[in-house]
């Protein structure tokens, strides 16, 4: 695939303190609307060419929000998201077209984000279409060469979405991703509505893309064994803020933020001896009331007092390490 | 024998469950031999569609007529014959001994009631308390399921609750009468992490508490080495190994146990290839001569395409369905 080159080291895609608000409704009637909650709030990473970046996250920790702003399906409130170096954020929709075919999105439901009504080829055309593919044989080749690619035969064209297994759903939706041929590939928890024997297929298949065509992929899940297995680096989300990012060995090996370790002894391998983990707080609770507060205070094992008043930022701890506590 | 074994709980012989849709008819549940021995977790473990929860069903009567039937076999509860159909359902065990926490909290309590009233709701009918007794009777279960403030949690309807806390209030529910056997049916797999490690803590301190027995429905291998002391795997509807957990997670005989295993990420796999399984389960209705997983089997043999395994017993307490494997694998201790 034909691929302009990125002559210096430049992200080829980064984030920087991005923030999205969602209004909170009125708490009563005739009471004064709530103030809103910031489903993420100030979250920066960088993605180099050809990497994959892990974020994990509990549910309603920002993650899909974050996938959704990335690819402007949801407008940013503050900060920017730079495509090698070109801020996204102020791109009108004309602007953004030529782009969005630069990065892509698989979902996490294989049932709700195909539409029933499409057959797979008409599904897929629309995107070609777009993408400046016309004329009826190019377009039937393409479809044909990419449902090969996800390994489906050229006949799922003309089937409709219901005929096919969950597995084969998420195969259709990553060809859909992969039709415009894009260069960053955001995956939110696309095996996570799958058996355990159908997950291997699908991690196999991103991986031999992901390798074969050199994508740059941010991979969301919510489980811990399956992103340390698909990613080399890893940021773990609460609250809307990255607390801790790190290669994959040093964060399941020396984590640092307690949330990490919590997450980590919670996650259960089934191919390891079990202690019972510690007392486990939960992220249950809203976002602390405190704007002070440290962001995972409310879903802090080792919360100290000293954390209700500290407000801090990532710190560096060496080798690519960063976290986000004031203990460590 | 469940009357010759009095240890046994719950036994389930050779059931065969079903289904009909129009013309056509397929069997959910293919002859599967299931005990639950007193105060014994087993865990049943599968993928979707293998029949796992369609087995909960028919042991607590609830499988959806007329579509649904037990065509064979047994299911016996303390000697007591449940399989019979669900006119002749015997009173006084469901929900009073033998009770069940669903997959989703959400869509199995009723919006329109408060917890403390669908909590009141069986221990009235069950055990005829009135109104105010079952009330307080409601709160302490609450507080034995780790709800904060119980009492006011009562009136509070379920829109109100986390998904962890939805949960902890079903368990309530189950629990309202005392039943001897729980069956829990994937009660974790909607929930967080951290929140499925709190609901699997409480599971067991109430087991050791009340000495229940517990049927734990899963599909997560994880959960399983949490909880489980025995497992049955499942396979198309088919039972095809059963065994001690920690055995079964250390040394599968199944060629499907193996797989599923294998198939599992890790941070120990990064940059192999996971080995998945090729194909897909096979729709029931639609399940292969011969042994079922075996056009997915990488030890298949020809005689595994004609003839429908057995279940072959082997030592320490296990049990396979798989010829190939027990022959070459399961006399010995030697690692697969």
């Amino acid at each position: 695939m034909n691929r302009s080159t990125c002559p210096d080291d430049t992200p080829i895609l980064a984030a920087r303190n991005l923030v999205k608000r969602y209004p909170r409704g009125r708490e009563g009637f005739r009471s004064r609307p709530a103030a809103g909650i910031e489903a993420v709030s100030g979250v920066s990473f960088e993605l180099a060419r050809g990497e994959t970046l892990g974020l994990v996250g509990e549910s309603g920790c920002g993650k899909t929000t974050l996938a959704r702003m990335l690819l402007k399906l949801l407008p940013a409130d503050e900060g920017r998201i730079l495509y090698r170096g070109v801020d996204l954020v102020p791109l009108s929709e004309t602007e953004m077209r030529p782009l969005r075919r630069k990065i892509q999105i698989v979902f996490q439901d294989p049932y709700g984000s195909l539409n029933p009504r499409l057959t797979i080829g008409q599904t897929l055309r629309d995107g070609l279409h777009l993408a400046g593919v016309t004329g009826r044989g190019a377009l039937r080749q393409r479809i044909a060469a990419v449902l090969e690619r996800v390994g489906l035969p050229a006949s799922a064209a003309d089937r409709y979405p219901h005929e096919f297994s969950g597995g084969q759903r998420q195969r259709i939706g990553i060809a859909r991703a992969l039709s415009v041929e894009p260069e960053i590939l955001v995956c939110d928890e696309p095996v996570s509505a799958l058996d355990v024997s159908i997950q291997a297929q699908i991690l196999n298949l991103l991986a031999d893309l992901r390798e074969s065509l050199g994508l740059s992929c941010l991979f969301i899940s919510h489980d811990l064994n399956v992103v340390g297995y698909f990613c080399r680096r890893i940021a773990v989300m609460v609250h809307g803020r990255i607390v801790e990012e790190a290669p994959a060995e040093a964060l399941f090996d020396a984590p640092l933020h307690p949330y990490t370790r919590q997450l980590l002894a919670a996650a259960a391998d089934p191919l390891r001896e079990v202690a019972d983990a510690a007392s486990l707080v939960g992220t249950q609770a809203a976002p602390s009331a405190s704007p002070d507060a440290c962001i995972a205070y409310s879903a802090c094992p080792e919360a100290a007092s000293a954390c209700r008043a500290w407000a801090g930022d990532l710190t560096d701890a060496g080798g690519g390490h960063y976290v986000r506590c004031l203990r460590s | 024998m469940a009357s010759a074994n009095p240890g046994v709980l719950l036994a389930v012989e050779g059931l065969t469950v079903r289904f009909r849709r129009e013309q056509e008819s397929f069997h959910a549940v293919e002859g599967l031999d299931l005990t639950v021995r007193r105060g014994e977790t087993v865990c049943l473990v599968g993928e979707s569609g293998c029949g796992k929860t369609v087995t909960a069903l028919s042991v607590m009567g609830l499988l959806p007529r007329p579509a649904a039937e037990i065509a064979n076999g047994r299911i016996r509860f303390d000697g007591i014959d449940l399989a019979a159909g669900a006119a002749d359902y015997p009173p006084g065990i469901r929900g009073r001994r033998l009770a069940m926490v669903f997959q989703e909290p959400l869509t199995s309590l009723n919006p329109v009631l408060s917890i403390g009233d669908q909590i009141a709701e069986g221990l009235s009918f069950h055990q005829g308390l009135c109104a105010r007794r079952a009330r307080e009777r409601a709160c302490e279960l609450l507080a034995e399921v780790g709800l904060s403030r119980p009492e006011q949690r009562l009136s509070d309807y379920p829109h109100r609750l986390s998904g962890g806390e939805r949960q902890r209030v079903m368990i309530a529910i189950a629990l309202a009468c005392g039943p001897e056997l729980l069956i829990a049916d994937e009660p974790t797999t909607a929930l967080d992490v951290t929140v499925q490690a709190q609901i699997l803590r409480l599971l067991r301190a109430l087991k050791e508490k009340r000495d229940l027995s517990m049927l734990y429905i899963t599909h997560d291998l994880g959960v399983v080495s949490r909880i489980a002391e025995r497992v049955a795997v499942m396979y198309a509807g088919e039972g095809v190994e059963t065994g001690p957990a920690e055995e079964i997670l250390r040394r599968p005989l199944h060629p499907y146990s193996a797989a599923l295993l294998d198939a599992l990420p890790g941070r120990g796999k990064r940059g192999r290839r996971l080995a998945a399984v090729p194909g897909a389960v096979p729709h029931p209705a639609a399940r292969p001569p011969g042994c079922a997983f075996h056009p997915r089997c990488p030890y298949a043999e020809p005689a595994c395409r004609r003839e429908r395994p057995a279940l072959i017993p082997l030592p320490r307490a296990r049990a396979v369905r798989c010829p190939v494997t027990a022959a070459t694998l399961g006399g010995k201790d030697a690692g697969r």
